[in-house]
């Protein structure tokens, strides 16, 4: 670029950091996602009825859609998943295996944000590779920079 | 009550627990029904500490400023709190992520020092409606050990996950 387009994107860059608190980084970066919400975290755990017991028994979260082998604990619009690991990885418990995000952006949407910031698709247990995603599941799986599983689910 | 006693049989017979552990469990039920009237071990038929909403998870990471321009960065959350050097709070409507820098080599589990690895999920923050009293109460009622920070109270669930529980202020 030249210098005038370095001083007009410099004085673009100042502005948005001291307008919004951004960050360096998100304002080189362009394109935010928004997030509404997390859906839920989801847990792996060696016994789920013991867990499940736990979190109803002692805090009083509300039990939905227990199988037998899983079940969802719903706190203020967030579940905890609480279920058997299955394989290799989630069989090593506790774990917190992901965290869900209910996001405002279509999937095209995310896909192209994730791509902008270089972030790469990620195969899931629940979720298998994104760009494969299976009937009914519109669920993006990536990891954040510290290995976290992070899933993000479309608005729909 | 039926329930309970249900349960606990169910695990003694499928060699969850031994008999020892069975007749321990059986009267602190019976102890506990006496007490409060009927109120279970475990269950939905009793919610002595309600929680109304999760607070903050607090992830522990190796370099937080990475954490945080991704989340920042990719998903907007807005950050506050950021002291610059190692830790910062992400907001996701009126819940936060709290993320701590590691700076510590060992890490305390179950009273051992052990080597810390990142990432991890530190614990999760649960907001109450009870008060201080009436969680310390219900914390002995389950022999559950907890430690005190002001009007929060840190306990393991039973995977050995830490939870923090919030007194209503």
């Amino acid at each position: 670029m030249n210098r005038r387009q370095l001083i007009r994107s410099l004085a673009v860059a100042a502005s948005a950091v001291a307008a919004g608190g951004l960050t360096p980084s998100a304002v080189a970066a362009g394109t935010s996602l928004t997030p509404v919400g997390i859906n839920h975290i989801s847990y792996r755990v060696a016994n789920y009825a013991k867990t499940r017991d736990f979190y109803s028994g002692l805090l009083g979260m509300k039990v939905s859609n227990d199988d037998g082998t899983k079940c969802r604990l719903g706190v203020g619009g967030i579940s905890i998943v609480a279920q058997l690991g299955e394989d290799e990885r989630t069989r090593r418990t506790p774990l917190i295996d992901h965290i869900d995000y209910n996001m405002d952006n279509s999937q095209q949407e995310i896909f192209a944000a994730l791509k902008n910031h270089g972030v790469v698709l990620e195969h899931g247990i629940n979720h298998p590779p994104s760009n494969k995603a299976k009937a009914g599941s519109t669920s993006i799986q990536v990891k954040d920079p510290d290995g976290f599983h992070v899933t993000l689910s479309p608005k729909k | 009550m039926e329930n309970i006693i249900a349960r606990l049989l169910q695990d003694f017979e499928e060699g969850k627990m031994n008999r020892r552990q069975l007749i321990r469990n059986l009267a602190v039920a019976a102890s506990g029904a006496s007490m409060v009237g009927s109120v279970p071990l475990s269950g939905a038929e009793g919610t002595p500490v309600k929680v109304t909403k999760i607070n903050h998870l607090s992830y522990r990471v190796a370099n937080y400023a990475r954490t945080r321009d991704f989340y920042s960065g990719l998903l907007g959350m807005k950050t506050s709190d950021d002291d610059g050097k190692e830790k910062c709070s992400l907001a996701i409507g009126d819940l936060h992520i709290h993320v701590n820098g590691s700076k510590d080599p060992l890490h305390d589990v179950g009273g051992k020092s052990v080597p810390l690895h990142t990432p991890y999920v530190d614990h999760i923050d649960y907001d109450t409606e009870s008060s201080k009293e009436a969680i310390v109460a219900e914390l002995n009622r389950r022999g559950l050990k907890s430690q005190a920070k002001g009007s929060s109270f840190r306990i393991k669930d039973p995977d050995g996950f830490d939870v923090t529980l919030s007194a209503k202020r």
